[in-house]
């Protein structure tokens, strides 16, 4: 379970947006890479697909509420696209289980740990991606 | 030329209420079932509509059947509908139908093939069923086929209809394009089946407001229902029907012989407020797989003898 | 734009099976507009043949290039630069393109990725409609900018057929019945006698009914 390689890719509001002054660290988490986005809306399914390319056995992302985006309807777009993306890593032969969307609560930053840990417990049967471990 | 004239039309220019009844042929290549059906019908109606592949379904052609009817005594109106054939087959087909001695025939546009058993064919549709109507007149009349200069000796003689549904959208449309189908040349219609005689009496209205029902034939269509299931079924999955909930209510609580019944009861009530309509010219009778209906419902409706 | 979908990823990989250095060619123009074959769906597809290579333990390189058009050559030349080392291009443009590419390489097999379907519209976000047939003899002056060939199931010229309910076509999945619009419309625009008379038989010997079709333009060849 904590062998899995996980691509975390954070929209920066999600984390950071509504610390107070001196509140603010680097967002961390051991054994997750950790992808700091403008925005979920910028993430689009290639970025997701080369992450599991990239041998990431789980690929999460984290937006705000839709009603919070601060770049309006940013986080409305990446519903669709992970649906989208579960489909193409379904075709591709991958469980669409692996990739996680989180809704999360700004900013998300305090409760990274935990966050982290619920979807690796939750995701624990799924095991090491088939597709292995190489950089193509 | 009063030799040439089909019975339907001599009935229809004599001012008689029509009836015509419908068969459809086999899927198969069974004469002897076309037979039977016709030979049922015979006494009671003054044509017989044979269908033209009808819901895209393969079945025996139009034109054979028809001719299979015709040899023992009834008259056929064979149905040509124009999904299926392009200008050279329809043509083809008319001056052999003709020559068969198949003097009525109906125009049609036909159900789109994805209703049908080959919904993976190619449709045609070179030509519409206006178009279909106007060739049969040029054909019969001037000898000519479509965009042709050369006039043929020995004219089709054909007695040409369409087919008019009172129920369709656009609701507003549909008295002026029966009026385009009596320019194109359609001598007698045959509407969809009459369950809502209220939508159809205000059909009638506006076709007598612009004076077609003079200019044309109209033969309305009934249907006896079955059962419940077949009446909601043809509310719900057939496009272009309107079966009022009244109906289906009085469908509803019977079964087997007593749905049938009533069924055929409904029918020859249709019939006779039919009757009654200005402009109604005749009854079209579409027991269509219940064949055996259509002497009792004539009987009943007071329709008997016919001339 | 011409529109089209990408072929469903089993299929694909079929077509693919045999090759293990595998170019693909996206288009910048009409297939990229309706989400199909642009770049982005090459880099999505690309991807897609790698990890399904990966996880069949199958070596295979998948280059991938996009070009403004395929239907031109002078674009399509452009492929010749990343050829080397491919043994099979596959192109994500419609059919046009893949014949393009195959006229312009005909030492390598070139194969589709793409059902190219029709001549259409983005009719609202994410909606593509077909609405040209390419009949060759275009009559919409006449029907107030509706288009019966493309839009009416059974290409009616005289007016719709019984099957038309609630402005719906019978064919259902929700195809609005064309000569509805066509009503709607000539009455809005106070032109509804231009149905009145009766519309012959069509030329079709200009739409594909008369054989491939050309335009050859003598003004414009050097």
């Amino acid at each position: 379970m904590g062998n899995l390689n996980i691509t975390a890719l954070c929209c920066s509001s999600a984390l950071y947006e509504g610390l107070k002054p001196g509140e603010y660290s680097r967002a961390y988490v051991e054994g997750v890479q950790i992808i700091e986005t403008p925005c979920s809306g910028k993430v689009d399914p290639i970025y997701l697909l080369k992450a599991f390319e990239k041998g990431a056995d789980l690929v999460v992302v984290l937006a705000c509420d839709q009603r919070l985006c601060t770049t309006l309807e940013g986080s409305k777009r990446i519903h669709k696209r992970i649906e989208r993306t579960k489909l193409l890593l379904a075709e591709a032969g991958l469980e669409p289980e692996r990739l996680v969307l989180r809704i999360v609560r700004r900013p998300a930053l305090k409760s990274l740990d935990i966050l982290f840990a619920g979807i690796k417990e939750a995701t624990k049967e799924l095991g090491p991606s088939p597709v292995g471990r190489n950089d193509r | 030329m009063n030799a040439m004239k089909s019975n339907l039309q001599r009935v229809l220019e004599a001012g008689a209420f029509a009836v015509t009844a419908e068969c459809g042929p086999p899927r198969s290549a069974d004469a002897d079932v076309v037979i039977r059906k016709g030979l049922l019908l015979k006494k009671f109606v003054d044509a017989v509509n044979v269908t033209d592949n009808q819901t895209a379904i393969v079945r025996m052609s139009s034109i054979a059947a028809a001719a299979i009817l015709k040899s023992v005594g009834v008259e056929p109106v064979f149905q040509m509908v124009c999904r299926d054939r392009n200008r050279i087959a329809l043509q083809s087909d008319l001056l052999g139908a003709s020559a068969l001695g198949l003097r009525n025939m109906l125009c049609l546009s036909g159900d789109h093939q994805k209703f049908g058993n080959q919904a993976q064919g190619k449709n045609v549709f070179d030509i519409d069923s206006m178009q279909l109507l106007r060739t049969v007149t040029d054909m019969t009349e001037q000898g000519r086929f479509i965009g042709d200069e050369f006039v043929m000796e020995a004219k089709p003689q054909i007695f040409a209809g369409a087919a008019e549904n009172p129920f369709a959208d656009p609701f507003a449309y549909r008295a002026a394009r029966l009026e385009k189908k009596i320019e194109s040349g359609a001598k007698f219609i045959q509407t969809q089946c009459v369950f809502n005689l209220e939508k159809f009496a205000t059909w009638m209205k506006e076709v007598r407001k612009l004076g077609l029902h003079k200019r044309v034939h109209i033969l309305a269509g009934v249907t006896p229902l079955k059962s419940a299931g077949m009446a909601r079924y043809m509310r719900d999955k057939v496009a272009g029907m309107d079966v009022p909930d009244a109906v289906i209510d009085r469908m509803a609580k019977l079964k087997g012989e007593e749905a049938r019944a009533e069924g055929i009861k409904i029918c020859v009530e249709t019939i006779q407020r039919l009757r009654k309509m200005e402009g109604v010219a005749g009854v079209h009778i579409m027991a269509i797989e219940w064949e055996e209906a259509v002497p009792e419902i004539v009987e009943k409706a007071g329709l008997l003898p016919r001339p | 734009m011409i529109v089209g979908e990408r072929k469903p990823f089993g299929e694909i990989q079929g077509l693919l099976g045999r090759y293990d250095n595998i170019l693909l060619v996206g288009c910048g123009t009409c297939v990229k507009v309706c989400f199909t074959g642009g770049d982005k769906e090459v880099a999505v597809l690309a991807s897609q043949l790698r990890l399904a290579a990966a996880k069949g333990k199958k070596k295979k390189t998948i280059s991938e290039m996009t070009i403004e058009r395929q239907c031109e050559i002078e674009f399509v030349d452009e492929v010749a630069g990343k050829l080397t080392g491919n043994d099979v291009i596959m192109s994500m443009a419609c059919g046009a393109g893949v014949q393009m590419l195959a006229e312009r390489f005909p030492d390598t097999p070139v194969l589709p990725a793409v059902n190219t379907t029709f001549l259409g519209l983005l009719q609202k976000q994410g909606h593509f409609v077909e609405n040209c047939q390419g009949c060759g003899t275009c009559v919409l002056g006449t029907f107030g900018g509706i288009c019966p060939v493309s839009r009416c199931a059974k290409s009616l010229f005289n007016g719709p057929c019984g099957g038309s309910q609630n402005g719906k076509c019978e064919i259902g999945g929700d195809t609005p019945c064309a000569w509805q619009q066509i009503i709607d419309r000539l009455a809005k625009l106070k032109q509804l006698d231009n149905l009145k008379a009766h519309v012959p038989p069509k030329n079709w010997s200009t739409a594909r009914h008369g054989g491939p079709r050309k335009l050859i333009r003598e003004d414009n060849i050097l």
